[in-house]
């Protein structure tokens, strides 16, 4: 089974634009805070924060659309701060600008890229399997 | 109650107070908004609040029309909040949950919101068991103190008195907000690792984890299978049984795989959201065959939804599901459900039973029925 391809920003995501393309690769660069804090560091690409940049070519400008984990996020600041540093570095841009979107709509896990969902999966069957627990599906049997 | 005539037993619900003169703090605000924005995009938009409604200081009497007449539940566990850096009466105050109890003594249950650094905290466990007979106590992972995000984790010291006495009280029910984030709080305080320790540490209690299933999923259903006294109580993320249905099914069936359906409570979490679409959406949903296929879910089957959506909740509380039947059979609620059933308008529709508000509906309790 194919998987449908994502309407929002991955890493294995191609762009027509050179430009487009060296800000995703910019923004790869960017982590989520929160998973700083763990023993597995993601960046914002990777998790699917990225919903969409746009590049104005005539006047330089970037906007960098991005859904948040969670809307409450107060680490907003930071990732906002570190996006315009990073991307605001590049020779053909002039302004750089990030945007939360707050459409309703929800970030959940399948935003993330494939490598990464399947990584922390792997990490939770080792877990288990180091804990020796049975899934109760297979202990009803 | 199911048209089976099975109970439908609500985990949590509480009397928000959203009246712009119960703000404390700045962020007060945007919790009001994002909580209004949160039924938004969780519940079909025939049942979002009109924002009148919803703005305001919600009233026992509401709760008791909102959850009896516009909803199937038959019983429901009132939470208190302690968000009182945030909010004056903490956001859902005890006394409107010890009212409500008080008006329906065979259909409120009241768990309390303990504040461990209180000097006392350990004190008002003792209090609220004995003299005011409480069901559990809830607990946050985080407080807002002299402008200091403080950890409250239930591994910690400060935390540990508490569950002890209330494992020494046979208090029953630890109720601990995860998951969802809020404020300023960092966001490893609300991921479930601490809940593990508490499990292992104090197995007379039972730990429900309330928004289980909203983020943090495999580590939810790794505590849950490895500690049988961790349950999932799914307020909020029973709402994404109708707006989110894919992310409801993996979270429902990764909880059904490594832990079972005894393992799951349902919760309204009114006044915040409509009770009625989440009970809807459960009794109707069905595990889709990609997932059956592919991840190895179970079929949900009827009789796993009846625990879901009320014996698991009375198992947890000691209650023969016959005997509350027998106390509710024929009292006030039973006898409106009666007309309106008759009527052919029972579920009555979404905030039918709220009346309009007054210019001052913040301040002013509203008259009906």
């Amino acid at each position: 089974m194919s998987a449908e391809p994502a309407d929002h920003v991955l890493p294995t995501t191609e762009f027509q634009s050179e430009v487009k393309t060296e800000i995703k690769d910019k923004l790869e660069a960017v982590f989520d805070p929160c998973s700083c804090m763990s023993e597995h560091p993601i960046s914002i690409v990777e998790l699917g924060l990225v919903d969409d940049i746009e590049w104005h070519e005539s006047s330089g400008t970037v906007t960098v659309h991005l859904l948040l984990t969670s809307q409450r996020c107060t680490y907003f600041l930071d990732i906002n701060d570190e996006i315009c540093e990073r991307v605001g570095e590049m020779p053909e841009v002039s302004d750089v600008e990030v945007h939360q979107v707050t459409s309703g709509e929800i970030w959940t896990a399948d935003r993330m890229s494939e490598d990464e969902r399947r990584a922390r999966r792997e990490r939770f069957e080792r877990r288990v399997e180091e804990a020796d627990i049975t899934p109760y599906a297979d202990r009803s049997e | 109650m199911l048209e089976n005539g099975e109970l439908v037993v609500d985990a949590v619900s509480h009397c928000f107070n959203h009246a712009d003169d119960n703000h404390l703090h700045p962020h007060a605000q945007r919790w009001d908004d994002e909580t209004y924005e949160l039924g938004e995009q969780l519940m079909p938009e025939e049942y979002v609040f009109p924002e009148e409604i919803f703005y305001r200081n919600h009233q026992p009497e509401e709760l008791e029309r909102l959850l009896f007449l516009e909803s199937q539940i038959d019983y429901s566990v009132y939470h208190s909040l302690p968000l009182d850096d945030y909010f004056k009466d903490g956001y859902v105050s005890r006394e409107k949950g010890f009212e409500l109890r008080d008006r329906n003594p065979n259909r409120i249950g009241m768990i309390v919101d303990i504040n461990p650094l209180e000097d006392d905290a350990v004190e008002q466990v003792e209090y609220y068991a004995k003299k005011k007979d409480v069901d559990g106590i809830k607990l946050y992972p985080s407080r807002y103190q002299n402008g200091r995000d403080l950890s409250l984790q239930l591994n910690e010291d400060t935390v540990r008195p508490v569950l002890e006495k209330a494992a020494d009280m046979d208090i029953g029910t630890v109720g601990i907000h995860k998951f969802i984030p809020f404020a300023t709080a960092p966001t490893k305080y609300f991921r479930i690792d601490d809940v593990e320790e508490a499990a292992l540490a104090f197995p007379e209690l039972n730990f429900e984890v309330i928004h289980a299933g909203f983020s943090f999923l495999e580590e939810t259903v790794f505590a849950m299978a490895s500690h049988d006294n961790v349950y999932a109580n799914i307020e909020n993320t029973a709402h994404m049984a109708c707006s989110r249905p894919k992310k409801f099914a993996r979270s429902l069936g990764e909880m059904l795989y490594w832990a079972g359906p005894e393992r799951i409570v349902f919760s309204s979490g009114a006044t915040a959201l409509h009770p009625q679409p989440p009970i809807d959406a459960i009794w109707d949903f069905e595990m889709p065959e990609d997932l059956r296929a592919g991840e190895d879910y179970p079929e949900v089957t009827q009789e796993d939804k009846q625990k879901i959506l009320g014996k698991n909740k009375l198992r947890l509380m000691g209650k023969d599901p016959e005997q509350v039947k027998k106390d509710i059979k024929g009292d006030k609620w039973n006898q409106k459900i009666q007309t309106l059933k008759e009527q052919g308008e029972y579920p009555a529709p979404p905030w039918s039973t709220y009346e309009e508000p007054t210019e001052d509906a913040s301040k002013e309790r509203v008259k009906f029925v």
